[in-house]
């Protein structure tokens, strides 16, 4: 945009151009005093008009993603606690996959613990994830892996 | 890029990858709006988290003929009004972090440019907690958002006359505690002159 907005006439503009004014009223001064004295909405408009950070939206965008991949996402009856189901199950997600990889690892180095291990009859270790029927909105995740046994179990009525 | 009308009618039949690029498009001011209202990133992001997972279950129920903003700005503005009132007011509240990708084309701002800016913004946020939460949604999808009284109407679903006094009062909250707690951030010549109906 060229020039000096008219802040009294940003009302007036299409999006984008209302964009544009307000951007430029953030880089200059001599518009911003005109804005803050003929009405001080129009700096309240400027000032929320920055950005929010990426990392944040890229968080919103992972927890609607896991949510709605789980399928078995159900809203929570408690009012006042449905905004953290969301986030936990992105927080579940992130921690199957934290307990997994470790435990995947030490699968993969069988000379790690050669001497413990019995060397033809070893059992062989079993990894993977599955998903346990459950009743209700209850969901239980087996998450064993050889000899560990990890079994989460999510419970979106429950208060984290 | 795929066509919004597009998008939201393969999502609605339950296409996630569609959704996921309509979540993308519309992220920032979901996001912006719940900030705006509830003054706190960690319950924006919360709250936008929970109207997109919201917005998946009911989109089939979306009347192609309407606005589809004006019914994501209402899921959005509905959701943090509830969770507003539900945590009660509000102590300090925290301007947004800085985004280095915010920073004008044209250079860096200069030190004392980013003082204000930040100052401004504190100010305002303090005062805009002062607002009822329906004044302060009002004013957040007229002024910020910049959607027409008409709409906000039906986002808020009220009348527009209510709107408009809303509008008058949030205004008026802020010019005034602006002009009372932070007068140094207006320059006396250029402070306004108070009408008759505003004494």
């Amino acid at each position: 945009m060229n020039g000096h907005p008219d802040p009294l006439g940003i009302d007036d503009l299409d999006e984008g151009e209302r964009r544009e004014a307000l951007e430029h009223l953030g880089r200059c001064e001599a518009c911003r005093k005109e804005a803050l004295a003929g009405d001080a909405s129009r700096l309240f408009a400027l000032l929320a008009a920055r950005p929010v950070q990426l990392d944040v939206l890229d968080q919103v965008s992972a927890g609607v993603a896991a949510a709605i991949r789980g399928e078995s996402f159900a809203p929570r009856r408690v009012r006042s606690s449905r905004f953290r189901t969301a986030s936990a199950w992105a927080a579940a997600a992130t921690l199957a996959a934290a307990l997994l990889v470790p435990l995947a690892g030490r699968l993969q180095q069988p000379g790690r613990d050669r001497a413990a291990a019995a060397p033809a009859a070893a059992p062989v270790p079993r990894a993977g994830v599955q998903l346990v029927a459950s009743p209700g909105p209850i969901q239980t995740v087996d998450l064993t892996v050889g000899e560990t046994q990890l079994v989460m179990i999510f419970d979106p009525r429950l208060e984290l | 890029m795929r066509d919004e009308a597009d998008l939201i009618r393969e999502a609605a039949r339950g296409d996630a990858g569609a959704f996921e690029e309509l979540v993308l498009r519309k992220r920032e001011r979901v996001v912006r709006t719940a900030y705006q209202i509830t003054g706190d990133l960690e319950d924006a992001r919360d709250v936008s988290q929970w109207v997109f997972i919201r917005l998946w279950k009911v989109l089939g129920r979306f009347d192609p003929g309407r606005r589809f903003d004006t019914w994501l700005y209402r899921i959005t503005v509905n959701a943090a009004i509830d969770l507003l009132r539900e945590k009660g007011p509000r102590g300090t509240l925290q301007p947004l972090p800085e985004d280095p990708s915010a920073l004008p084309a044209d250079g860096a701002p200069s030190a004392e440019h980013a003082l204000d800016l930040k100052e401004l913004q504190r100010a305002f946020l303090r005062l805009a907690s002062r607002l009822a939460p329906k004044q302060r949604a009002a004013f957040v999808l007229r002024e910020i958002e910049g959607l027409p009284t008409e709409e906000v109407a039906r986002a808020l679903d009220v009348r527009e006359s209510t709107v408009r006094n809303h509008l008058l009062q949030a205004r008026r909250v802020l010019r005034e505690g602006l002009e009372r707690e932070y007068p140094g951030l207006v320059p006396p010549e250029l402070r306004r002159p108070r009408t008759e109906g505003e004494r």
